[in-house]
């Protein structure tokens, strides 16, 4: 007991955890933001903006988006409202993440949302569902730690491999070959599948999959990832609730 | 490589803003006591959803030469195959044996094709 109770209160062990926990997104961040930075160089980008952006921007189809707009030329207004429309759904995956975190101070959920990506939330939302009485938990400063550093470790792979696309990206072959691109994939098939075994994911999987499929080739590729959330999320809501459910966190105590 | 342009730095700026405003706003604007249990409920349906909604146009679309996008199921669509190896260690909980056995199929159904 006295052994958890150093854990708990160990920061940098918590985020030593994280570190460990973000290596499939470091995996899949490298090559993605290596083939942007490849791709930013060919628009006359340097390997300095190519930092920059991956570090403030930190979108994945956001950045590769824009590089391409950039490419045919299109108005610097255009590549923004674009974006913002792609991006849409970090408004769905930040308000998901209102629960877990409603023991933060306001400065922390500042600082967390900064680094808020599709990847590093499928991380967080499947540590949640694994806890019981998850905002109390995430005051121990250990659990602030993991967070932290699964965010921090996934952040600095995405800035670095941006840089070495564009500074590199002529001397080294096509990352394809090697089935690097799967690893992102991959990550969303290991965090989804535990949850196909309850009958309501399931089938909100099923119809935010296969609408998100039917809109991008309907042509709404700007719009699908939001659409097909909310449309799946929504059918959910619809769906009888399971006894064991959804125990409200507020009511447990220390 | 140590230049930066500058308009490239503000239509960098202008991006960040604005996804930093979606990343954040519902999180500092709203708290969680003033969700009612129906909209908690249904934030709780927005992982599996969103992950599902990226994952299938991912394994399921292919990008065409004019840029649209077409349903491809032959061997040619290695990672739509190589997702059933990977849902296989999945649902046996192997969280690393999942994204590693993708990969290798991935890598091995691309290097058959070739």
């Amino acid at each position: 007991m006295s052994e958890m109770k150093v854990e708990i209160n160990n920061a940098g062990r918590g985020f030593l955890s994280g570190m460990k926990k973000a290596v499939p997104i470091v995996m899949g961040y490298v090559p993605v933001s290596f083939a942007f930075g490849v791709l930013a160089s060919g628009v006359g980008m340097s390997p300095l903006d190519a930092l920059i952006m991956g570090a403030l921007f930190l979108a994945g189809s956001g950045q590769l988006i824009a590089v391409s707009m950039l490419g045919n030329g299109d108005a610097f207004s255009a590549i923004v409202i674009t974006s913002t429309v792609v991006n849409l759904r970090h408004l769905l995956k930040s308000a998901a993440m209102i629960p877990g975190l409603s023991r933060w101070p306001r400065w922390r959920k500042a600082l967390f949302a900064f680094e808020l990506t599709d990847e590093t939330f499928a991380l967080h939302a499947d540590r949640f569902s694994h806890m019981t009485n998850v905002p109390e938990k995430l005051t121990k400063k250990y659990y602030i730690g993991e967070t932290f550093g699964i965010n921090v470790t996934s952040h600095l792979a995405w800035i670095s491999g941006g840089f070495l696309g564009a500074a590199f990206g002529n001397v080294i072959g096509d990352l394809h070959t090697y089935g690097l691109d799967y690893a992102l994939p991959g990550m969303f098939v290991a965090l989804l599948a535990p949850r196909l075994f309850h009958r309501a994911d399931l089938i909100v999987s099923i119809v935010a999959g296969v609408s998100s499929v039917l809109l991008v080739l309907l042509g709404l590729d700007a719009w699908n990832l939001i659409l097909a959330t909310i449309i799946g999320a929504t059918v959910g809501v619809f769906l009888p609730v399971p006894k064991e459910e959804h125990a409200d966190p507020e009511k447990q105590e220390e | 490589m140590g230049t930066i342009n500058t308009g490239i730095l503000m239509l960098t700026l202008a991006l960040s803003l604005s996804i930093y405003l979606e990343r954040s706003l519902p999180l500092l604007l709203l708290s969680s006591s003033s969700l009612s249990a129906g909209v908690v409920r249904w934030l709780d349906f927005v992982a599996p959803a969103i992950l599902a909604a990226i994952l299938l146009p991912a394994v399921l679309l292919i990008r065409q030469p004019d840029e649209s996008y077409a349903l491809v199921f032959g061997f040619d669509n290695a990672m739509l195959w190589a997702t059933i190896p990977a849902f296989i260690l999945a649902f046996k909980g192997s969280y690393f044996g999942t994204i590693a056995v993708g990969m290798l199929a991935t890598a091995l159904i691309r290097y058959f094709n070739t």
